[in-house]
């Protein structure tokens, strides 16, 4: 614990420096502006930049036009995920055996709370804006990048907000239920759990300028040949993550303020006059929302992905972005089914059981036309970002519907807390946030490495070991909560020691696969460029791909 | 056109049995692991639930992977786009 | 155009029906079970056995109506309404009895009332599910019904 505080103490003051490094750099290209006729140096650095493709570089740090934040995001969110997948499988590792044995309960609480905080936040909301700042500047034509400084202190207040979050070793869960949260003390981890808090308010904060700011540019910014009609289904399903992610932080922001104030004059959440259960309910108001946040932007990018290796466009590009803008509305009204058995009475599990009902119906259109999709194909192209596009949507369904058991009361009271739940989303995380994120960094990869080519045996290892491996573990895991094995425990009974063993197997074959990937990724590097910078995902015409709904 | 039809009249066919099968699988679990109310009433009315479920998945993923499978073909050029 | 139009409501519209046929199973499941979710000063049926379960880090305490205390063990008689009352001294617990089908967070400062009926002599198990600190995953215990 000590060697990672002061690792990444050492990873803080790289940042500050490299911001300190970004300022003296302003002034050299201030001159260059100066001469050009510019009176904004920034603007003029996005202008000369264009929308051309950006490098997988640390100079994309040092400017803030469009893609080079995207590419920002891009290493960032990779950065966290091997971070938070180290923290998930060194959790698998430790459950091994019945009782901890490699890592006191402590520990395995602040993994456990890490792993799920820096996984939402930081690797499927920060790939999701990678991909959306990356690819939407081509997709809707983008003229004028004007909103690059916003972009930029967006991104940093997210950045550090997950620094922060880690250096903060919170084992409060990703959900900070007070009062729970609020005990401090060397014994509990939550030493500095309101570290976490303020971690966790600048991550919204940049969430929510970076939404803002997407939400702009597409309504804005789009070149005047692209319409709301002829738009892009990726910038359609960005548009509703942005607008929802607007529309439901503000009360959890609100309510982390006020569990924050509780640390210093606990009257909110806890003594004599305290409502326990009012911090649930804002977080669930907005708990929910983020967990659509994950699929939303991927179902965009698997509607881009399809007619690119099918050669036939969407089969139904209005259903696809009524399908998605359902899913928006109806994924604000669901997220009371957190609290189904938390004492607030049956009508409130009829209504949020209904609604959670109802919000299959948009899921099924899309996975409706993803499948109407491939049987209108004449020939499918079986390639890397194509296999995780499949095994995405096969994980979604298998997901989704184990969510959907969980609405019916009687087995709600049977799998709420148990591993089904874990199950059930680690399904949607591997297979749609997760899977469609490699499949989309596959296909833009050539343009990101200055024309290089992936390892195509590698990267096939690389899918296989991530479906197999997560078909395993959270299969395991669904079929343990069944029978009624709890979740987030540092130890288990003896009895669900066969579904843990089982799990575990599946983690190591992930981690193994995520090690490929690394791999692949380094050696490809090394190699001589042969390619063009064009990537499909990106640059190809739409007419090419038989008119995906426009670029 | 007939062949796609008779593809998916098949696919439901097997969805069916599917069905079947589940409802039974969990009546049997559910009945023998639930031992008191409100165990015994989950057990008796939602195993149709559970097995539609199941059979919606199977149903929707035979559907999906039935295009793959006939007409997915593996080139061994460019890979990305 | 009209034939995928077609297709696409065939699909949605046999989406739906499962949709509704659930939802209306889950209502009459709901009603049927309705004392067993667990509700805030719920309503006990009358002539139940009423148990007072209390959540603390990180043991659960039973008081029976005979006030005897027991701590991580429950033993209730076979084929009796039980009613439990479940609080808790500090933060959200949450008593699960997978066996019985039965949950309800202990919530500190709300009594959420959950009645069960075991109908099989046994030892099962109960746990806490919600995450509620260090030593969570001790929270388990033992429910013994007798005859």
């Amino acid at each position: 614990m000590v060697d990672l505080s002061v690792a990444l103490s050492v990873i803080l003051l790289i940042i500050f420096l490299t911001f300190y490094y970004i300022l003296n750099r302003k002034s050299e290209i201030g001159g260059a502006a100066e001469t050009a006729g510019y009176e904004n140096p920034k603007q003029f650095m996005r202008d000369t930049l264009g929308s051309r493709p950006r490098l997988l570089s640390v100079s994309a740090f040092l400017n803030d036009d469009a893609k080079s934040i995207g590419i920002r995001y891009l290493i960032a969110s990779i950065f966290f995920f091997f971070i938070a997948g180290t923290f998930g499988l060194t959790m698998r590792l430790n459950l091994t055996v019945p009782n901890p044995y490699l890592l006191s309960p402590d520990e395995y609480n602040v993994l456990l709370s890490e792993h799920a905080t820096l996984m939402i936040y930081m690797w499927a909301v920060g790939s999701a804006f990678a991909f959306a700042y990356y690819l939407l500047p081509s997709h809707l034509k983008v003229a004028r990048d004007t909103r690059g400084t916003y972009s930029s202190a967006g991104f940093w207040l997210w950045f550090l907000g997950g620094v922060l979050i880690i250096y903060s070793r919170t084992a409060g869960r990703w959900y900070f239920y007070p009062p729970l949260s609020l005990q401090l003390g060397p014994n509990q981890a939550g030493l500095l759990e309101w570290l976490a808090v303020i971690g966790l308010e600048m991550v919204f904060l940049g969430v929510m300028i970076t939404s803002i700011v997407v939400i702009l540019m597409i309504w804005k910014d789009r070149g005047p040949e692209v319409k709301w009609t002829n738009m892009s289904i990726f910038s359609w399903s960005v548009l509703f993550t942005a607008l929802m992610i607007v529309f439901s932080a503000p009360p959890l922001m609100v309510g982390l303020g006020m569990l924050f104030y509780d640390y210093f004059n606990p009257i909110f959440f806890t003594g004599p006059t305290h409502q326990v259960l009012l911090f649930t309910i804002l977080f669930w108001f907005w708990g929910h929302p983020i967990v659509y946040v994950a699929v939303l932007p991927y179902f965009g990018l698997i509607y881009e992905i399809i007619p690119r290796f099918t050669g036939k466009p969407i089969y139904s590009y209005g259903s696809a972005v009524i399908g998605l803008g359902l899913l928006l509305l109806l994924s604000e009204v669901v997220w009371g089914h957190h609290l189904l058995n938390s004492g607030l009475g049956i009508y409130w599990d009829l209504f949020f059981s209904i609604t959670s009902f109802a919000v299959v119906v948009p899921s099924a259109i899309t996975v409706f036309n993803f499948v109407a999709s491939l049987w209108s194909a004449d020939k499918i192209r079986i390639t890397t970002p194509m296999l995780f596009v499949i095994n995405g949507i096969v994980d979604f369904i298998i997901g989704g519907v184990t969510g959907v058991m969980q609405v019916n009361q009687g087995v709600n009271q049977l799998v709420h807390g148990t591993y089904f739940v874990t199950g059930h989303f680690h399904f949607i995380f591997m297979g749609i946030t997760t899977g469609i994120s490699f499949a989309a960094f596959y296909m833009i990869f050539p343009t990101i490495s200055n024309g290089r080519t992936y390892n195509v045996f590698l990267a096939r290892l690389h899918f296989y070991f991530t479906a197999i491996g997560s078909l395993i573990m959270a299969g395991a895991w669904t079929l343990g909560g069944l029978v009624g094995m709890p979740r987030a425990v540092a130890g288990y009974l003896p009895i669900f020691q066969t579904y843990q063993d089982v799990s575990i197997f599946g983690g190591i074959i992930i981690g193994i696969g995520q090690l490929i990937f690394l791999y692949n990724i380094a050696t490809s590097w090394l190699k001589h460029p042969t390619l063009g910078l064009e990537n499909a995902l990106e640059m190809v015409p739409a007419a090419e791909v038989a008119g995906s709904g426009g670029r | 056109m007939s062949n796609e039809r008779n593809v998916v009249v098949a696919i439901f066919v097997a969805t069916v049995v599917v069905w079947i099968l589940f409802d039974f699988e969990f009546y049997a679990f559910f009945s023998t692991f639930f031992n008191g109310y409100p165990g015994n009433y989950t057990a008796s009315l939602t195993p149709p639930f559970m097995a539609t479920g199941v059979a919606a998945a199977f149903f929707t993923i035979a559907l999906l992977v039935y295009p793959v499978w006939t007409k997915g073909v593996r080139e061994s050029g460019v890979d990305f786009k | 155009m009209k034939d995928k139009i077609r297709k696409e409501l065939i699909f949605i519209s046999a989406v739906v029906a499962i949709l509704v046929g659930s939802a209306i199973l889950n209502a009459a499941l709901i009603s049927d079970i309705s004392s067993s979710v667990a509700q805030e000063n719920g309503s006990i049926p009358a002539g139940a056995y009423v148990i007072h379960v209390t959540g603390s880090q990180w043991v659960w305490t039973f008081t029976y109506p005979n006030g005897t205390v027991t701590h991580d063990f429950l033993s209730v008689p076979v084929n009796t309404t039980i009613a439990l009352i479940v609080n808790s001294t500090d933060v959200i617990h949450d008593l699960y009895i997978p066996q019985m089908d039965i949950q309800a967070y202990a919530v500190p400062g709300n009594n959420n009332t959950v009645v069960f009926r075991p109908s099989g002599t046994g030892s099962y198990f109960f746990e806490c599910v919600e995450y509620c600190g260090e030593y969570h995953y001790k929270m388990t215990g033992t429910l013994q019904v007798v005859a």
